[in-house]
Parts: C-alpha cells; sequence; structure tokens
C-alpha cells in the first residue's frame, strides 16, 4: 500500500483518524477527507470499469462532476448506488464497494467487451442486435440487462428517514466559493435575509485548493459567522431552478449527526437568487486518456492542497489554459517532477520565468496524444513542435479549459450563450431577480470571481428591497493570471480517445454517429448516449459540442447545447416523498360517527379523502353478501346510514332567493320556509352539475346540501356568481359540511324509531310531511330533521352539532331497538337508489342534461337560470341522444356490468354502441341483477345486448322503466 | 412553482389557488337569452401566446376570486387584482 | 421503536373552538363597523391576517368582508348582527383548535405549512398544511395554535405527533 499523504499540510483533521473499508480492505484516512481523497493517499488509483468496455478507471475529479469514481455504499435497505467517491464524507465505519465488475475490480471478466469494441459503437443496441427475427431482441435484451447499468438499487425496504422542508429567503446565494461568499456578505449587510446554499461540507470552493488564499477564506468566514441575517446551509445542493425563484435544494446528512434524516429536500422561495454555481475543467481529448492516473489538472491541485495528497512523483500536464500552472507549480514544491505540455503556442513569459524557477519542463506548442499503461498510466506519447517524445510518468493532468456550471440559469429555457473569446457557454441573459457571478460567468481570477459575487448580492439585496449601505468587496492579495484557453483541436482519427467517460464515448463514436447523419445535439446525445450517464455529461458536454462542431464545420455558437434539465444531481425518491408516505400519504377525513363504525363491524372505504362503512360485518361476511342484507334490512324495517360527507352549505342573506332561483334549474323562488325541495344545478353549457336538496330554514337562510364529490366544485362556483357574476346581490355563502353530522333514519319504521329518540318534537305525518322540516335540540345543540328519500322509503336526514353527532347516533340506535334500526353502507346506499331510479354520480357524469336524466319537466315554464339558453341547443334535443333506462339482466346466473356498452341484440360490436351501463346492482325484491343505463333515445324494441369486452362478457338485457320498485312512490309518502 | 400575490394574503404558491379560465371573456346577464353570447363566452377563447387574464380563487386562502395576468409564455405573473374589483 | 429523529419535546393540545363569522354585506360600511366596535369593544381588523384581541374575544379578519370571532367560552362570543348590515353564522362545531408546544415550532411548521415563517408574527395566516386548509397563528416561538377543521382534526394531530 504505497503512502501518498504529505507529512503536513491540508485541510485535513489529523488528530481524528478514520477507518473505513473499500471492496473489503480497510483502510485510514481522516476527518475531512473525502472518500476519493482517502483512497488516493492509499496508493489506491482503479476505482471502477467503465460501462461498456469495462475498462480500468481511476478518479479524475475532485468534485460532482466525477465520472468513473462511482461505488455503492451501505447495505441491505440502506444501500445506495452510483454514488461518486468524490462526493462522499469520510466517517468512521463507512463501506464502499466498487461497480460494474465480476467477480472483482482487479479480475473483471467483462473486460472481454474490450475486444468486441467495434460491435459495441454507437447506436449498437440498434445495429448489433438486430435479428434473426423479431424475437431474437429478446434473447439479446436479457443478456444486455445483465450486463447493463452501473451500480444494482436496494430490493429491501428504505429503513431510513427523509424529509420535505419548506423555506423562504430574500437572496438566496447558490455556492459558497470566492464570488458566493462575496454576494452572500454584500446582501447581508444591505439588510436582506440570506441563505448560502453550498454542495461541499466545506465553504470555500476552488479557495479550498488555493494556499495563497487560505487567509482571505478565514476572514470571510469569520466575518459572514457573525452576521444574524446570514443562514448556511452545508452539504446541499441546489438541484432546480423552477418558476416564481423556486429552487429545489437536495441536503445531504451530516454523516456525524445521529438523528439526522438521510437527506431532506428543501423548496426554497426566493425574492432573488445569485449564481455563484462556479466551473468545472474540461479533459483534454486523446488516446487512452480515460486510464487510471489521467486527471483534471485542477483536480490534483485540490487533492495535493486540500487533502494533502499527492498522487504522483513524475507528472506530466496537458494545457490549454493558465490555471494548469498553478497545478505544475505546487507539484513541484511538492517534490514532484513536472512536465508541461502547453497547447499554445505563446505562452504568458511571467509563468515560463516561474516555470524555469520551479524546476518545471515546458514545452510549447505540444500535444499529449496517447497515454500508455494498462491498470494505470506509465508513459505519455507527445507530439511537439520538434516531432513526437516520449515521456515516462506516473499521474497525468488534464487542463482543457473551463466550463461554467449553468445548469440552475437554463432549467427554465435561457438559453447559454457562447463566448468565443473565453471558448465557453455562459448564462444566457437571465430574467429579472436572477444573477450570476463569478467562474461561472467565465470569470477567470479569484478577485474578479469577488468582485462580480459583491456587485450581484448588493443587486440582488436591491431588487428584493433592501439598500443599507454595504462596505466594499474585500480582494484576496494574491495574482493571478487568466485567460485565454487555447481552443483544443480534436484528434479524430485516434482510437480510444474519450470524451464522455462515464457513457464510454469517444471521438470515434462520435464521428460514427455524425456519419449516420445524427447531426443535431440532440441526436447526438441520444444516439451515442452522451452525456446521458449520472454525471449529465458535466465533463463531456462542450467537448462533444465541439467535436460535433468541427464535424459539421459549423461554429461553437451555432451547434448549440442541450436541454438543461432539473435535477441537477441525482435526488432520492425517498426525499421528495419525505414523510408522506403510507398512513401519511395524505390526510384522512373522518365523520363525528368514524370510530363507532371501526369499532361496529363496518368495513371502512375510501370515498374521495373521506372514510365511509362500506358495509357492515354483522350483515355478512363480505361486500356481495352484505350489502344485499343490509337492503332488505331497510325496505323491510329501518337503516341507519352515516350521511356526514354530503357537502353542506349555509346559503344566507335578504337575496338569497333570487339567487338561488338562478342557481338551480328548477325554481327555488317558491319554497316557504319549513320546507325542502330536491333541486338539479346546470353548468353554463347546459349539463347537469350536481344535484341536491336545498331546506328552506328561515326567511333568509336556507340549507344546502351537495353530492360528496361535488361539494367543493359547487362551493367554488357559488362563491364565483357572487364574486363576479352578481356582486350586487346581498349573499353569503359558507362551507358548513363540518358543523353538521348527518345521519338518515330509513324504512317502513323510520318514525316510530325518530318519535322514540325525539319525543318532544311531533314527527307525525301531519307535523312532518314529505319534505318537511322540524327542528329542536339535542344536548343543548342544535338539531334539524328534514324528511327526505334517497332510498324510496320513508325517510328522515337528521343534523345535529358535530360535536353531539356521535351521542345523536347512539340514542338513534338505542331508541330504535324496538324497530330493529341497524346501520348500513354506503354499498347499500348506492344500491337502495338504483331500484327507484334516482341519478347520481355515474349519471350525472359531466355529458348529461337534465332530458337525458328524465328531467326536461323540471325547466318547462322556467327560464333565467344557469345553463337555460345552451340547455336548449338543438344537439341536446336530437332523437338519438341517449336518456336514462332500467334494465333487467334476462340470464340467469349472470349479471350486468357498469360501462358495458348496449347494442341492439342483432347489430355487430363496432363504434359506440346504442348506449352504455351506468349503475348496476343486485336487487333483492326483484331477484335480478338490475341496473341503469343511458340508451338512444330512438331505439326500437326493449331488448339489448351489454358488451363488456375486457371480461368477454356478452349480457342479454330487458330495457325497463328505471323505477323498479313502487313507481307511485307510495312508501316514502303518508 | 408560480407565486401568486394575493391582494390580501400575500405571495403564495400556486397550488393553493384553483385555475379557472379566461377572465377576459363577458358573461351575459343571467336572463340575456342571446344564444350567440351564451356560446362565445363558453366556448370562445382566444389562447394568445403572451398576456393572459385569468381567473384563480384562493381556495386554501382567503378564497377570493382574483384576476391574474400572467405571461402564458414566461409564466412571469404582471398583476393581480381582486376579481370583483376588475368586473366593470 | 422510538423514531429517532422525530422532534423531542412536542405537546399537542385539542380543544373545541367557538366560533361565530360575521359577513358584511358592503353597502353600510360604517354601520357595520360601529355595530361590530359596539360589540367587541374595540374596532374590527382592518387587513386580511390581523387580530384584535379585547375582553376575551379574538377578532381575526379571514377576507375583504369576513370576519371570525373566536373565544374559549362560547357564550362570550358577539352575537346578533342585523340582516341589513351583514350575515351572521355559528361555526362554532366545524373546527377543532390544535395548540402546539415545542422549542422547535419553527422546524415543525417547515415540514409541513408553507408559510414565510418571519411574516407570522402576531398575524393569523390562512394556508394549506398538508392539503388541509387552516389558519395558523403564534404568539412566540416555542407556542403555535392552528384553527383545522373538525373532520380532518385526527389526520393533522397524527402528522404533528409524527413529527
Amino acid at each position: 500500500m504505497t503512502d501518498n499523504r504529505l507529512p503536513s499540510g491540508g485541510r485535513i483533521d489529523r488528530s481524528l483518524p478514520v477507518d473505513f473499508r473499500f471492496d473489503g480492505r480497510s483502510y485510514a484516512g481522516f476527518k475531512g477527507d473525502t472518500l476519493a481523497s482517502a483512497l488516493l493517499a492509499n496508493g489506491v488509483t482503479l476505482v471502477g470499469r467503465s460501462f461498456k468496455y469495462h475498462r480500468p478507471r481511476g478518479i479524475i475529479s475532485a468534485g460532482i462532476e466525477e465520472p468513473n469514481a462511482l461505488v455503492t455504499l451501505g447495505a441491505g435497505g440502506r444501500r445506495e448506488p452510483n454514488v461518486p467517491a468524490t462526493m462522499v464524507e469520510l466517517s468512521p465505519g463507512l463501506t464502499a464497494e466498487s461497480q460494474n465488475r465480476w467477480p472483482s475490480l482487479g479480475f473483471d471478466l467483462q473486460g472481454i467487451n474490450g475486444l468486441f469494441a467495434p460491435l459495441l459503437a454507437s447506436g449498437f443496441y440498434y445495429k448489433t442486435f438486430m435479428g434473426p427475427g423479431r424475437r431474437a431482441w429478446m434473447v439479446y435484451e436479457h443478456f444486455i440487462r445483465k450486463a447493463a447499468g452501473l451500480g444494482m438499487a436496494a430490493m429491501e425496504a428504505d429503513p431510513d428517514r427523509y424529509e420535505t422542508r419548506h423555506d423562504f429567503a430574500d437572496v438566496v446565494v447558490v455556492g459558497a466559493g470566492p464570488a458566493g461568499l462575496a454576494a452572500a456578505r454584500a446582501a447581508a449587510q444591505a439588510g436582506a435575509r440570506v441563505l448560502l446554499v453550498e454542495q461541499d461540507f466545506e465553504l470555500g470552493g476552488q479557495m479550498l485548493a488555493e494556499p495563497r488564499g487560505q487567509d482571505w477564506l478565514a476572514g470571510m468566514l469569520a466575518e459572514l459567522g457573525s452576521m444574524p441575517g446570514l443562514r448556511l446551509m452545508r452539504r446541499t445542493t441546489a438541484f432546480g431552478l423552477y418558476d416564481g425563484n423556486t429552487l429545489g435544494l437536495l441536503s445531504h446528512a451530516d454523516p456525524g449527526a445521529k438523528a439526522a434524516a438521510r437527506q431532506v429536500f428543501t423548496l426554497l422561495r426566493a425574492g432573488g437568487i445569485v449564481f455563484a454555481t462556479g466551473a468545472v475543467e474540461r479533459p483534454m481529448v486523446f488516446s487512452n486518456n480515460d486510464r487510471p492516473g489521467v486527471m483534471l489538472a485542477s483536480a490534483i491541485r485540490t487533492y495535493l492542497n486540500r487533502f494533502a495528497v499527492l498522487p504522483g512523483r513524475k507528472v506530466v500536464i496537458g494545457a490549454a489554459a493558465d490555471s494548469a500552472y498553478r497545478t505544475a507549480f505546487d507539484l513541484a514544491a511538492n517534490g514532484a517532477e513536472v512536465v508541461l505540455a502547453d497547447s499554445r503556442a505563446e505562452i504568458d513569459p511571467q509563468l515560463l520565468g516561474q516555470a524555469v524557477r520551479s524546476g518545471v519542463e515546458v514545452h510549447a506548442g505540444t500535444l499529449i496524444v496517447k497515454a500508455t499503461g494498462a491498470r494505470g498510466v506509465r508513459a505519455v506519447e507527445l507530439e511537439g513542435r520538434s516531432g513526437p517524445f516520449r515521456r515516462q510518468c506516473d499521474l497525468v493532468g488534464m487542463a482543457g479549459g473551463w466550463t461554467p456550471v449553468l445548469h440552475l440559469t437554463s432549467h427554465l429555457g435561457v438559453k447559454p450563450q457562447y463566448r468565443q473569446d473565453i471558448d465557453a457557454f455562459i448564462p444566457g441573459g437571465l430574467p429579472t431577480g436572477q444573477f450570476a457571478a463569478g467562474a461561472v460567468t467565465g470569470a477567470a481570477t479569484a478577485a474578479e470571481a469577488v468582485r462580480q459575487g459583491h456587485r450581484a448580492g448588493s443587486a440582488a439585496a436591491a431588487a428584493a428591497g433592501y439598500d443599507r449601505k454595504v462596505d466594499a468587496a474585500v480582494l484576496p492579495a494574491f495574482e493571478e493570471s487568466g485567460l485565454p484557453h487555447a481552443v483544443q483541436a480534436l484528434p479524430f482519427g485516434r482510437k480510444k480517445a474519450f470524451v464522455d467517460f462515464q457513457m464510454d464515448v469517444s471521438l470515434d463514436d462520435i464521428a460514427l454517429a455524425q456519419r449516420e447523419g445524427y447531426e443535431s445535439v440532440e441526436h447526438l446525445k441520444r444516439y451515442t448516449t452522451l452525456g446521458m450517464g449520472t454525471d449529465q455529461g458535466k465533463t463531456s458536454n462542450v467537448n462533444a459540442v465541439r467535436a460535433m462542431a468541427a464535424l459539421r464545420g459549423t461554429p461553437m455558437e451555432a451547434a448549440g447545447t442541450t436541454t438543461f434539465r432539473p435535477p441537477y444531481a441525482p435526488v432520492a425518491v425517498g426525499a421528495i416523498a419525505g414523510r408522506a408516505k403510507g398512513h401519511h400519504f395524505r390526510p384522512f377525513r373522518r365523520t363525528p360517527m368514524h370510530d363507532w363504525h371501526v369499532a361496529n363491524g363496518a368495513d371502512m372505504l375510501e370515498v374521495g379523502l373521506w372514510m365511509r362503512p362500506w358495509y357492515f360485518r354483522s350483515f355478512g361476511a363480505d361486500v356481495d353478501e352484505a350489502y344485499v342484507a343490509e337492503m332488505r334490512h331497510v325496505r323491510s324495517a329501518a337503516g341507519l346510514m352515516d350521511i356526514s360527507t354530503l357537502g353542506k352549505i349555509a346559503v344566507e342573506g335578504p337575496d338569497a332567493a333570487t339567487f338561488l332561483d338562478r342557481v338551480y334549474a328548477n325554481g327555488f323562488a317558491s319554497l316557504k320556509v319549513g320546507r325542502a325541495r330536491y333541486g338539479v344545478m346546470l353548468r353554463d353549457d347546459g349539463i347537469v352539475l350536481d344535484d341536491g336538496t336545498t331546506t328552506r330554514i328561515a326567511e333568509n337562510s336556507y340549507f344546502m346540501t351537495t353530492s360528496t364529490a361535488k361539494a367543493a366544485d359547487v362551493m367554488s362556483w357559488l362563491e364565483f356568481l357572487l364574486d363576479v357574476a352578481w356582486p350586487e346581490l346581498r349573499v353569503s355563502v359558507t362551507s358548513v359540511t363540518d358543523e353538521w353530522a348527518g345521519m338518515s333514519v330509513a324504512g317502513p319504521k323510520s318514525r316510530a324509531v325518530l318519535a322514540a329518540a325525539f319525543p318532544a318534537i311531533d314527527v307525525s305525518n301531519e307535523a312532518l310531511p314529505h319534505m318537511g322540516l322540524v327542528e329542536g335540540t339535542f344536548r343543548g345543540s342544535r338539531l334539524r330533521i328534514v324528511r327526505l328519500s334517497y332510498s324510496g322509503e320513508r325517510a328522515y336526514e337528521i343534523y345535529v352539532g358535530a360535536s353531539q353527532g356521535l351521542a345523536a347516533w347512539e340514542h338513534l340506535l338505542a331508541m330504535g331497538k324496538d324497530s330493529d334500526l341497524r346501520p348500513y353502507g354506503v354499498e347499500a346506499l348506492g344500491a337502495l337508489r338504483i331500484e327507484k331510479g334516482h341519478v347520481a354520480g355515474p349519471e350525472i357524469d359531466g355529458r348529461t342534461t337534465l332530458a337525458d336524466l328524465g328531467m326536461a319537466r323540471m325547466v318547462a315554464k322556467r327560464s333565467g337560470y344557469i345553463g337555460a339558453v345552451l340547455g336548449q341547443r338543438p344537439a341536446f334535443l336530437a332523437p338519438d341522444r341517449q336518456r336514462v333506462v332500467g334494465l333487467e339482466c334476462a340470464e340467469s346466473g349472470k349479471r350486468l356490468r357498469g360501462g358495458a356498452i348496449l347494442f341492439a341484440p342483432d347489430e355487430a360490436w363496432q363504434g359506440h354502441g346504442r348506449g352504455r351501463v351506468t349503475s348496476t346492482t343486485f336487487s333483492p325484491d326483484i331477484g335480478k341483477s338490475i341496473g341503469l343505463g343511458l340508451l338512444a333515445a330512438d331505439f326500437a324494441g326493449d331488448e339489448v345486448v351489454a358488451v363488456y369486452p375486457m371480461k368477454n362478457e356478452v349480457v342479454r338485457a330487458r330495457v325497463v322503466s328505471p323505477v323498479f320498485l313502487d313507481p307511485m312512490g307510495e312508501r316514502m309518502h303518508g | 412553482m408560480l407565486r401568486i400575490h394575493c391582494p390580501c394574503c400575500g405571495p403564495r404558491d400556486h397550488d393553493e389557488f384553483r385555475y379557472a379560465g379566461d377572465a377576459s371573456v363577458v358573461r351575459p346577464a343571467h336572463d340575456d337569452p342571446d344564444f350567440e353570447a351564451w356560446y362565445r363566452y363558453v366556448y370562445v377563447r382566444a389562447n394568445p401566446k403572451g398576456l393572459h387574464r385569468e381567473y384563480w380563487q384562493h381556495v386554501h386562502g382567503c378564497r377570493q376570486w382574483l384576476v391574474v395576468e400572467r405571461d402564458t409564455a414566461t409564466h412571469t405573473i404582471h398583476s393581480v387584482h381582486f376579481a370583483g374589483q376588475q368586473a366593470s | 421503536m422510538a423514531d429517532p429523529t422525530a422532534i423531542q419535546g412536542i405537546t399537542i393540545t385539542r380543544s373545541r373552538c367557538p366560533l361565530v363569522q360575521w359577513q358584511a354585506w358592503g353597502d353600510d360600511d360604517d354601520g357595520f363597523a360601529r355595530f361590530a366596535a359596539g360589540r367587541l369593544g374595540a374596532s374590527l381588523p382592518a387587513e386580511v391576517g390581523q387580530i384584535v384581541k379585547s375582553d376575551g374575544v379574538t377578532a381575526v379578519k379571514i377576507a375583504p368582508r369576513r370576519f371570525w370571532l373566536l373565544a374559549s367560552d362560547p357564550d362570550t362570543v358577539p352575537r346578533g348582527l342585523p340582516g341589513t348590515l351583514g350575515a351572521e353564522l355559528d361555526l362554532g362545531e366545524g373546527r377543532e383548535r390544535i395548540d402546539i408546544r415545542t422549542p422547535a415550532l419553527r422546524d415543525v411548521l417547515a415540514r409541513c405549512l408553507a408559510v414565510d415563517w418571519d411574516r407570522t408574527q402576531d398575524r393569523a395566516v390562512f394556508a394549506p398544511l398538508h392539503r388541509v386548509p387552516v389558519m395558523f397563528t403564534r404568539g412566540s416561538t416555542e407556542h403555535g395554535t392552528l384553527v383545522v377543521p373538525r373532520t380532518f382534526a385526527q389526520s393533522i394531530a397524527d402528522w404533528l405527533e409524527d413529527c
């Protein structure tokens, strides 16, 4: 085991050693290391196998852009695949495994794929695995699936906790490098509430790798730490920008914090946003540039200065930018032999002078063309002004220029702009309230980043309304050289010159795709899979666009970039869900009698957000047995039903009668105090919206009920009419669904039950006729009894204050014992009304009119109600318009099914048929399966077939009156 | 997440509101018998790319009906008023 | 096993919520204001979300012309608004009051209420909590009150207790 750790220096805490395991072996590192830096410190350079070709791979970066060093952390339900080792904070007991290799990293049998490379080129799944025959793909697919992918997901439930949060800030600064720190300082000084968000566990960005910037960094952090209006979120990635200046943030747990949620998703609403997201270095493209030991030059510098790791002793750096020299000088200062191949012909004389003093061998106008070595780089071949030459090495740095991390700025569709002078795409024109600063805009020095950050922070605070005086920016006190990059000349024709490391896409693949006609960048991406890995092309996109532009002969501006979409980095689904899963997935709505139902044998059903009793087990072992028994009981004795879920609306005011008269299709102006009326509401287009009952409680006070399902819609509709359409009406509408517990007593013995339960109230037929109201009190609470029937039996709806709902329910059951009063559920409730031809949701489905439902007479003499005009359009009066009918199953042992299409017996089953079945039930009284349906009004004959293709069912049925029982309605009168 | 500045509740997430379509159409009087007027009100829409005046109801807050001027291409909200005040 | 990330030390108390709603018609705002001041002993709040407390009654303006009058004792809630000035409705059965006491109140609310904490001091905020419309008020950083629809109260209490 090599020891690459320097004896001193770095920002690691040498007083806190940390043990960890990688691929079954134990290693040691320090607090402040990442898994990547600790592995490099221990001389581990082989960390993975590439996606397609299984080529040996090492760590190339020191950040989230890492394409190669993907590991799996944890075990069992906590297993997490595809985690970049560069982003893993080292913590005691950490266990990591490499991926995509079998049986081991060192001896990976799938490395044989390399021999088949020509068959695995771009788009190979469309070309290599074609035939013979169509079935062949299913065979290939089985093997490809086994070979595909990187890490493996967990198969067990995840026991960890995840959280979601809402947060607000006046100014959000994304990124805590020099620009971000300066922006946060300025904005906080201006008086804004600032949130500074940083992906890393340490603040500082590029300054963490800059020995000359440590004083500046310490000073800034100390100052920021003392500002009250400034909050910091470390280990937090801003992964998406959304409308309204909203950001999606993902925070990872501090491994030292025992009780933390594993991931926290924050939806952050910001007044202003400063994007200080920095830039990522580009690789150089040459043959075998993917060998372990070939790294980004800036990453080498980070490992050296931040983590005190010297990853090699003989280093060759391929450079297209001045930033490479910083790495070269720092390496030389730590005893490494450095050769720098600068692709540019002209080099800054100051840099050359310093190179000489440091002992760095510089070659101008020189490119690395190939790396050699199998499991790790051993030498490079170069091409210079005087021809080719070779250098031995154990570490290669690539400094191909800088790519601004502008993803967030582009998530809402702002197209990046290409800047020729820095050979980079920078953010496009940002909308109000958004600002960019630092390397993301192309700034090449820390001082420039600080200046920009300071301006952006002040501007963002001002845009949010905060303009207290801000001190001048504090600039870092060291010199740096900046631009420009050289534009890399891409070595077309060289083999295994990789552009996208993670997806194993080389320059050859891109050239092949272009030859095959995939010219647009979106096609190139999808055909080669370039940029589609977990790193989303962070180190490859620009080189790929350059390659494409070069092949097509178009300038970079015209080539464009692919669309950037959230998330910038992977987000666990668990984090989006947070605690809203299982029992807490959505809220539950319970009636006042809920607990009673559960304790007394009700099988509960979710109806929207409500919990309702489906059926009671005392009537039968399952719903099919129970509901029929419940129906029989209601029609022969008395049943008690919890109807608290109905929408209830209080309509108050001197103009209430006028209002209701317009809102309902049938008239309400004539409704007297103490009386109820069934009402139907239409939409403006003449289609039925909902039905319900409204009772006049007092001169200017009405009690409206709606269906459970439509309660919210009707409420909003009434509010719209009063707010917008008829503001002159003095009417107030308020939802009172939760105010009242509702229960109905239905059946031949219902009156006896009421008389026993409320002896002080006259419930005789004279005092309380059908559609009548009486009021009273129950245990000090308001009581309303309205005589209404949904089942066709004599029935009463009893409303009492919700706090007394349970007491009233139990009281009725106790007083109703002699009448054999028993509770029943919603299955039977729905079935009883079908026997009586009462239309409900399945018939009022947003497509039917009053005439369709058999209620045309309701509006025969009326006008001025909502839906009046469009409800009379010719199409609604057409002779083949479908109307409500009754259906009786004509085959014993079979049943009708809702949704079945109706045809004439001799018709071919094509098209939409003549109608459909809407509601069905078994009728104990008739002894058959019956239903309601919609059937073309001009259908001749009384026989149909109901066809249900998905179950291959065909059932003959008779067309009958929808009122199956008691056609004169005698049971509910008298 | 659209942020809508309710005139009485302040800036809120759009999922506190219920969207209700074009607010620039003229609703006929309740007893207007003109078929054309109702047809245009219910069915005919301009569907602009750009500024759109539309109804939103703040159902999870004050329950007021609002008229919002939103750019359909960029989602930028230019103004929010109580619908009652807008009706002329 | 206790949830290790659950917030320690949270107390949830549920109680009834006597409440009367007043809606002004708007054609006699002065008359309405005078009547209200007489009954309440103080002027009604001027802005939506504003709170006025007087004699054990808390008055909240919940919409441009709508007010809620809350009290712990149902008998002290003002009543008797004339029909010429507006509509009065007793809403004392339909809501529950949930009091939350915890030093981590801000954190608890951040998990379920999308409101800017810094804008909640001495204001009534109407917002959805886990998709249920609630009214939230707080007098301190450790004690907050929710007024929630009765049929959702158990669901919300479960959510808060699992926090």
